[in-house]
């Protein structure tokens, strides 16, 4: 891992980064007591605990707060799906015929940039505003990353590897199944990842969109109460989770393709 | 035209003569000028199926290079239609390869080697002139022609056996029959032991061994190799080189391997094409004369190696090369 200085072991990296986020804890706290922040503005890590300990119990407007959370990661994990299942085909399909690649490229590197929030109005426009149009937004926020990063992979396969197909008698299909489509595995799971990221991020864009639960909606909800603590509690929690969602992807991928930079 | 011409595709000039030129003793006979002086009597493989019987003694087809030109185009739209120079990577070379020989390609960095070398595996179209294998015209790169490339190129989610039998796994065959062989070529390769392990696993000498496995498990009657112990250290390179006279030995494929290398190409060679630098053209046709079996160290004794070796290296010191 290390550049420059020395490397860390596992259970090292790991302990440095516990002692630096209990510092940064200690600190924010220690500015509450001190009085040195208004907690309007920056609530105290203890007040954040205890507004916790009351959602767990009451919920936020009637909904457990497990439930807000399961809401997001539901919408989120069905838009992730839909955009892995149909993105990863038709970026492969994009890297393998130019001619598709070029008659599909000038709209996905359109929608690639767009802010998927001016879509809502569309969105709401085309599919209402129940569960299907917040899952679409978060869906095309995800998809044309993972469009593109799946194309890219397959223009990243060296062409050693093609030469060796064709010099070894491999068909087309064989070529793509046995040579194309594993060299580009470990591209497409990077480009998930980085999706998944981006997905994520769009989550509270789509649940501005008329919601009555998730945690992008309650961190929207509770700053019009001016619940910061609240607010902060949410964020808390798109961040953890955004963070295990990522984990969870790392160790897929290292299921799933082992040899990732070893080559 | 060349000595190429009066062996066409039909025509099968019937085995006359046996393998390599074999020089009479005499210098007199080296190095011969290319040309159609050069062309020995091919026996064409006329039976006209690629496909040898497995472990057969002289499974090697001929290699017949007619008046073969290559020029890569400019990089970008030239203006006219493409009709721009491009780069002449290769001019004019024919040369005919006995079935069964071991072939070295000699010459220096760029000097299209490599572009004859992917011509004959089919990987890249001549401009000019045509490539036959077996009296067949080369159309595309196939599998009656093995390739090993300058880097191992295995494919890392593959185990090393599962590398081996790649040919064959793409080709449908039997398992039991495949791994039959492949435990053969680990034997070979010195590589039991590591059927098992994934291929970045290893170092860089045995992921080459590997390579040359994964080649020969289909017996190809043409073994094309791109300066593949390249990137050796100068010890392993001498065992790979040993390795791949052995089995050569054994499979009687014909080889074209390409080197800059000029002990490599004394080490390994029946014969040997210097090509000069671009535009590659057959500079130098030198069979060699040098029993076998070979070894280093009595090369380095070998006065007729030593003459040899200094006749190479003063050609290719010529400035303007083409003799």
């Amino acid at each position: 891992m290390s550049r420059l200085g020395r490397g860390l072991s596992k259970p090292g990296t790991a302990a440095v980064g516990a002692a630096s986020v209990t510092l940064f804890v200690l600190a924010w706290s220690l500015a509450g007591r001190l009085e040195l922040l208004s907690p309007l503005i920056l609530p105290p890590p203890e007040e954040i605990w205890d507004s916790t300990l009351e959602l767990l119990d009451l919920g936020y407007h009637k909904t457990p707060l497990w439930k807000h959370v399961g809401v997001s990661l539901a919408r989120a994990a069905a838009a992730f799906v839909l955009a892995v299942g149909s993105g990863v085909p038709l970026g492969l399909a994009m890297g393998l015929f130019p001619v598709l690649s070029s008659a599909l490229e000038p709209f996905v590197q359109f929608l690639r940039p767009l802010p998927k929030i001016a879509l809502i109005p569309l969105a709401i426009l085309w599919l209402g505003i129940g569960e299907v149009s917040k899952i679409f937004l978060i869906y095309l926020s995800t998809l044309f990353t993972v469009v593109v990063g799946a194309a890219a992979a397959v223009g990243g396969v060296g062409e050693g590897k093609i030469r060796l197909g064709r010099a070894l008698g491999a068909t087309n299909f064989q070529l793509v199944r046995h040579f194309i489509l594993p060299a580009s595995l470990p591209g497409i799971f990077t480009s998930v990842r980085l999706a998944v990221g981006v997905g994520w991020t769009t989550l509270i864009a789509a649940e501005m969109v008329a919601a009555q639960s998730g945690m992008g909606w309650m961190v929207m909800n509770a700053s019009a109460y001016m619940r910061t603590d609240l607010v902060m509690l949410g964020i808390i929690l798109l961040g953890c989770t955004g963070y295990l969602l990522d984990l969870l992807l790392v160790l897929l991928e290292r299921l799933a393709v082992p040899w990732a930079g070893k080559e | 035209m060349s000595a190429t011409s009066e062996a066409g595709p039909d025509g099968s000039s019937a085995a006359s003569s046996p393998d390599p030129p074999s020089p009479a003793g005499g210098d007199a006979s080296w190095p011969s000028r290319p040309g159609p002086a050069a062309g020995p009597g091919d026996g064409f493989l006329d039976d006209g199926s690629l496909s040898a019987p497995l472990g057969a003694a002289d499974a090697g087809a001929s290699v017949v290079f007619e008046n073969v030109g290559h020029t890569y185009p400019l990089n970008g739209r030239g203006r006219g239609r493409g009709r721009g120079r491009g780069t002449e990577a290769v001019q004019d070379f024919s040369a005919s390869l006995a079935p069964g020989s071991l072939v070295c390609l000699l010459g220096p960095s760029g000097c299209g080697k490599s572009t004859i070398l992917n011509i004959l595996a089919g990987f890249e179209r001549p401009t000019k002139g045509r490539v036959l294998v077996g009296g067949r015209e080369v159309a595309g790169p196939g599998p009656d022609r093995g390739v090993v490339f300058q880097e191992p190129n295995l494919l890392p989610w593959r185990r090393v056996v599962e590398n081996i039998t790649l040919g064959p796994d793409l080709a449908g065959k039997s398992k039991a029959g495949t791994l039959a062989a492949a435990r053969r070529y680990l034997e070979l390769t010195g590589l039991e032991g590591f059927e098992n392990h994934a291929p970045y696993e290893l170092s860089g000498g045995m992921r080459q061994r590997v390579a040359l496995a994964r080649a020969w498990i289909s017996e190809p009657p043409i073994l094309v190799m791109d300066e593949p112990f390249g990137a050796l250290d100068a010890q392993t390179r001498i065992t790979m080189q040993e390795l791949l006279v052995s089995i050569w030995e054994k499979t009687g494929s014909t080889i074209l391997f390409v080197t800059h290398d000029v002990d490599e190409a004394l080490f390994l060679a029946d014969r040997i094409l210097i090509i000069s630098p671009r535009p590659g053209r057959l500079a130098l046709d030198v069979p060699s004369p040098l029993p076998r079996p070979r070894t280093y160290e009595s090369l380095v004794v070998d006065p007729v190696h030593a003459r040899l070796k200094r006749e190479i290296l003063l050609a290719m010191r010529q400035p303007d090369w083409v003799i």
